[in-house]
């Protein structure tokens, strides 16, 4: 009776203590030598396997699909339609366990949401998977350790110092607590305890810290649990807690930077932007914004929320530059603009700039070459990396007056070289951060009324989804080229078809949204998608977006940062992946019909 | 080797098409088909069973009036190259319905549009399955109407699943492959005369029962008028076929429309020559050689040319293997099936989408489809198209794909043609006009084939003689009543509509010379 076996592990952390008991006590262990079959193609299953050691080769003929490692199960398919879509082998020496059928049958009859895994449409799977990590995400950041919250640095007074002593280093280091030495033993000593003996009780500045200091210090050790901080915090009414790596103090953790961990801190951060004084400023705000990504992420916040949280920071951080940077005539007749993924709004662990100006009117080369250098230079010095096709403020091209851009989409339009539907496509996501709106709004209109009832155009525009190939077979097998070190193009695969296929229709509807998902609900509004489509698809996209993300946070997706190696994913995550790539296969067929693209 | 060979174009095929989506970069299909790789695709498009196997068996059997097809094909070129490719991809419409709308009144000129391409579409198909069908049959032996159903299959089952990929990259290759093919084989023919085409030409009308009569026109078409009829149908219906005005939409703008164009009509020219060579070939080659004689025949005729195996259509065929062996004859058929699946699902793909876009999304929907159910409904018209494309293939057993070919021009030149080059080019069309005129002409051209010779007697199987039309193909009269009555009802025409019409054409006529301009002249 194998206690070993872990319920967490989905799909059978979905089962109540009691059912996964049963589960338990029905399990076996089985081994596999190399090359054998564990389940033959098309024939049915007496058992669910799960993986305990090993690796199986799942397996469509001679194709390898995927290769299935530890707590991956399989095949329901088998054990439910009694028919095995593929073949599982095992690749080498495999040891699983094995759940007989009417145990595990019996859990799905009694079990709804565990049998959702197993029946169930794309949708609500994907759903599931959202409502999952809801439910992981307290646990998540309560198993942190401390040593991944910001802690402020352990800097020393002694006991005989002064008040002034005291507080000019704290000034110098930028915290307002410090540690105080007073023979063999240490306390602690605030701002906050500075000022109220100065200003309450009217002490001199040349007074000594030791009585004001506390010495009943909390200590934790760095790789004790974020959750054990949190709750000495509370049981003691401490705001601090000095951290101590074996006999020596490596700095003080504070209760708002635990609640910052916690929450994030966008609020605090947004208020940085608001009163930064100068580019130092904002620099340390961008860092900070940079990091709420993965912060934000590792609580298992929605990469939807995630991209409006951080699109929002980044905007302001841009408008206050351009208060900062821009001379009166550009910033009150120009419109600063971002575009790409950030004019949609999707998030990346990484933003490069994607930014450009329209201005009202023409202004003076000098100046606006001032402002050009000036602008991208600063955002690179805050750590954005130029943008590789150089759409930029920094490039003449992106930033110039109104006039020249609707020229542009004129020509774009009725005589489109090499770079027009890039043009036309980067443009018609643009959205305003700073200045004058309404700028972008007339230049986007010209567009949308330049391009209605275009066939030609509309046809050439959508075209370029069909440039990659969806790696989805024809029975929604994920197609690898073969091998193990294999990888999945999520962006050529899945992300460009959705976003680019959404910006076609967009823009023969004259939709004045940039967001992906914006754009699909008002397409749904319009009757061109069935509503359980559009939901679909909106799911799909998040989906791809938010495995883009973790593989971008876990820095293992290759240069581009949208390879996905299917063994790297749970099975379950697999699952969804090829349900949502089958949800872009029929997406590109919609748009293939819709824009005629058979006769390319 | 048949399959082998038809393996190994599909292969090709495939290689092309994934070759198109390895690009490097997203966006690069920015710049359209390039125009001399849409001229082969639109020669690709048009070069179909009908041309290769129907001329050159019309060549066999009739020797110099086989040509006629050729010229008039040919000469349909130049139309469409001043009156129709460069206004066309001004336009940036998809169908020639989308042109026709865009000034008159959406769903009553989608519904005449779409009942013109459907029947061009229809007779079209017939040839290409008759063509494909007697291939079959004389490869594997198979009863004729298991060989169309089998062609018919396979047609539904490369619409549906694939077929509609990449689909100038296809008829590029089949072109290429094509040309390469008929090149050898013409070469082969010559080279047997020492390269002197008055050799074979002197060799021709020893054997040929009609002998020098095949060298004079009017052993095929005794008529003048029928000649001139054919003639017509030939030159205008080019420009109203659907799947050739789609070939416009896929290039960068109208230079590179016209452009493809004069390639495509290189190209095609050349082939014409070649076929003509070929039939001259099969005159010498084949129908001397017993093996590809049907002995009963012989016995009965005493002709080599009636007696041939398999029909007149297999006289290219039937060559491959007399001046190339198996192997020939195995590239030749395989080349030929692959013609035929391409030029058929090019067509299915044409006709699929007047039903799903014009019949159901913008009429019975009034416009407001769903486009997923609009997939549906393309899906269910494919299927729909194979089947009634093997029912008439089957009827349709004994004809000249050439010839049948020739009927769909008629149809087209009656209809689409007029409709088309009308609302280009004259300001006073109204929608009534085109409406009632289109719909005269398609129904006199339709009229007009059932009741000729060649369809009442040959396939309805009445008495000989007892055709009430005596011609063989109705362009000549079915135009002139097309033009006649789009003209007169359209210059009687005093509804608020028609002033609509009238008021739209400055707009419109801007738009289709220099590409600029709204999309629509009744913009909203």
């Amino acid at each position: 009776m194998p206690k070993a076996f872990d319920a967490a592990n989905p799909p059978f952390d979905r089962l109540t203590p009691h059912e996964a008991e049963t589960l338990r006590a029905a399990l076996d262990i089985v081994y596999f030598r190399p090359d054998e079959p564990v389940i033959d193609q098309g024939s049915p299953s007496q058992a669910l396997f799960v993986v305990i050691k090993g690796t199986i080769e799942e397996r469509d003929g001679t194709d390898l699909l995927a290769l299935l490692g530890p707590k991956d199960s399989f095949d329901s398919r088998a054990l439910l339609h009694g028919k095995s879509g593929h073949a599982f082998v095992a690749r080498d020496e495999a040891l699983c366990y094995s759940a007989p059928r009417h145990t595990v049958l019996d859990l799905i009859q009694n079990n709804p949401r565990f049998a959702a895994f197993f029946y169930g449409d794309i949708a609500r799977k994907l759903d599931e998977f959202v409502r999952d990590q809801d439910e992981q995400r307290h646990g998540s950041v309560m198993r942190a350790r401390i040593s991944e919250l910001f802690l402020h640095p352990a800097a020393f007074v002694d006991a005989d110092d002064t008040v002034e002593t005291a507080g000019r280093k704290m000034q110098e280091i930028n915290s307002n607590a410090l540690f105080v030495r007073d023979g063999h033993r240490t306390g602690i000593i605030t701002g906050m305890n500075l000022s109220k003996a100065v200003v309450l009780r009217r002490q001199s500045i040349q007074a000594s810290v030791r009585d004001l200091a506390h010495f009943d210090l909390v200590t934790l050790r760095p790789d004790d649990l974020v959750s054990s901080a949190l709750v000495l915090m509370t049981k003691l009414n401490k705001r601090r807690i000095a951290i101590r790596d074996d006999e020596r103090l490596v700095g003080i953790l504070e209760d708002i930077d635990v609640l910052g961990f916690l929450a994030g801190s966008a609020q605090v951060i947004a208020g940085r932007i608001e009163r930064a004084a100068s580019q130092d400023d904002l620099a340390a705000a961008a860092r900070q914004t940079a990091a709420q990504v993965r912060t934000l992420r590792r609580q298992g916040i929605d990469v939807e929320l995630i991209g409006e949280i951080v699109s929002d920071l980044n905007q302001r951080l841009l408008s206050r530059l351009f208060d900062l940077v821009a001379p009166a005539d550009i910033r009150t007749g120009g419109c600063l603009m971002v575009m790409g993924s950030e004019g949609r709004g999707e998030q990346t662990a990484r933003t490069d700039q994607d930014n450009g100006l329209i201005l009202s009117g023409a202004v003076e080369e000098v100046t606006l070459n001032a402002f050009r250098t000036a602008f991208s230079g600063a955002l690179s010095n805050f750590g954005f990396p130029p943008c590789p096709g150089n759409v930029m403020v920094s490039n003449p091209a992106w930033s110039k007056p109104l006039s020249d851009y609707v020229a542009d989409i004129r020509r774009w339009l009725t005589l489109p070289d090499d770079t027009a539907h890039l043009n036309v496509a980067i443009l018609f996501d643009a959205r305003c951060v700073a200045g004058n709106a309404a700028l972008l709004t007339e230049a986007k209109t010209t567009l949308i009324e330049m391009a209605r009832g275009e066939q030609a155009f509309l046809a050439h525009f959508a075209r370029a989804i069909d440039l990659f190939t969806t790696p989805i077979g024809l029975f929604r097998n994920l197609i690898t080229s073969g091998g193990n070190g294999d990888a999945i193009d999520l962006k050529k695969g899945g992300l460009f078809p959705i976003v680019h296929g959404v910006r076609s229709l967009a823009l023969e509807h004259g939709l004045m949204e940039t967001a992906t998902d914006k754009r699909i609900s008002r397409l749904r509004d319009m009757g061109v998608f069935h509503a359980e489509f559009a939901r679909e698809l909106h799911q799909a996209l998040n989906f791809i977006l938010m495995l883009r993300l973790d593989g971008q946070l876990a820095e293992s997706a290759g240069a581009t940062g949208t390879l996905v190696r299917p063994s790297s994913l749970s099975s379950m995550e697999r699952d969804l992946l090829r349900d949502a790539f089958y949800v872009v296969k029929r997406f590109r067929e919609f748009i293939r019909h819709h824009f005629n693209l058979g006769v390319f | 080797m048949f399959m082998g060979f038809v393996s190994l174009t599909l292969a090709i095929t495939y290689w092309a098409s994934k070759r198109t989506v390895s690009a490097a970069d997203f966006y690069s299909a920015g710049g359209g088909i390039s125009a001399g790789q849409n001229g082969l695709a639109i020669a690709g498009d048009y070069m179909s069973a009908a041309s290769f196997l129907g001329i050159s068996g019309l060549v066999y059997t009739s020797g110099y009036d086989g040509l006629i097809y050729s010229v008039g094909w040919l000469v349909g070129w130049p139309v469409v190259t001043f009156l129709i490719a460069e206004q066309l991809r001004n336009l940036g419409k998809f169908t020639f319905a989308d042109v026709a709308s865009f000034r008159l009144g959406q769903t009553r000129i989608r519904i005449l549009a779409a009942c013109g391409s459907l029947v061009t579409v229809a007779f079209y198909l017939i040839a290409q399955m008759v063509g494909a069908g007697k291939l079959i049959q004389l490869l594997f032996g198979l009863d004729y109407w298991m060989a169309v159903i089998l062609v018919g299959g396979l047609m539904m089952i490369y619409v549906t699943f694939g077929g509609m990929k990449a689909t100038t990259w296809v008829q590029i290759i089949k072109a290429v492959l094509l040309l390469f093919g008929a090149t050898f084989m013409a070469g082969a023919v010559l080279y047997k005369f020492g390269f002197s085409p008055e050799a074979l030409f002197a060799k021709a009308t020893e054997v040929h029962p009609k002998k020098l009569a095949i060298m004079e026109p009017g052993s095929l078409i005794s008529n003048p008028l029928s000649a001139i009829s054919l003639g017509l149908a030939l030159m205008f219906g080019t420009a109203g076929l659907p799947h050739i005005l789609m070939r416009f939409f896929t290039v960068k703008d109208a230079q590179a429309a016209r452009k493809s164009v004069f390639y495509a009509t290189g190209f095609i020219g050349y082939f014409y020559i070649l076929t003509f060579i070929i039939g001259f070939g099969a005159i010498t080659l084949v129908s001397t050689d017993l093996a590809f004689l049907d002995a009963g025949i012989l016995e009965k005729t005493k002709s080599g040319i009636a007696a041939i195996r398999g029909g007149s259509n297999m006289a290219a065929i039937h060559l491959a293997d007399a001046v190339g062996g198996n192997l020939f004859l195995g590239f030749i058929s395989a080349v030929a099936f692959a013609t035929i699946l391409a030029v058929v699902s090019g067509l299915a793909l044409a006709g699929a989408s007047s039903i799903s876009h014009d019949i159901y999304a913008m009429v019975v929907k009034g416009g407001h489809a769903n486009e997923q159910d609009e997939v549906r409904v393309s899906k269910i018209a494919t299927l729909f198209l194979g089947v009634l494309a093997i029912v008439l293939g089957i009827i349709f057993e004994n004809q000249n794909v050439a010839f049948m070919v020739g009927l769909a021009f008629a149809i087209a030149a009656s209809c689409n043609f007029p409709m088309l080059v009308m609302s280009i080019f004259w300001k006073n069309l109204t929608t009534r006009g085109a409406l009632i005129g289109g719909l005269l002409g398609l129904a006199s051209a339709v009229v007009g084939v059932i009741l000729s010779p060649a369809v009442w007697e040959v396939t309805l199987g009445f008495a000989k003689g007892s055709a009430p039309i005596k011609l063989d193909n109705p362009a000549l009269f079915s135009m002139a009543i097309a033009f006649v009555s789009i003209w007169l009802i359209s210059v009687l025409d005093r509804s608020a509509r028609a002033d609509t019409d009238r008021d739209g054409f400055d707009a419109q006529f801007v738009r289709s010379q220099t590409g600029i301009g709204a999309a629509s002249a009744t913009s909203h």
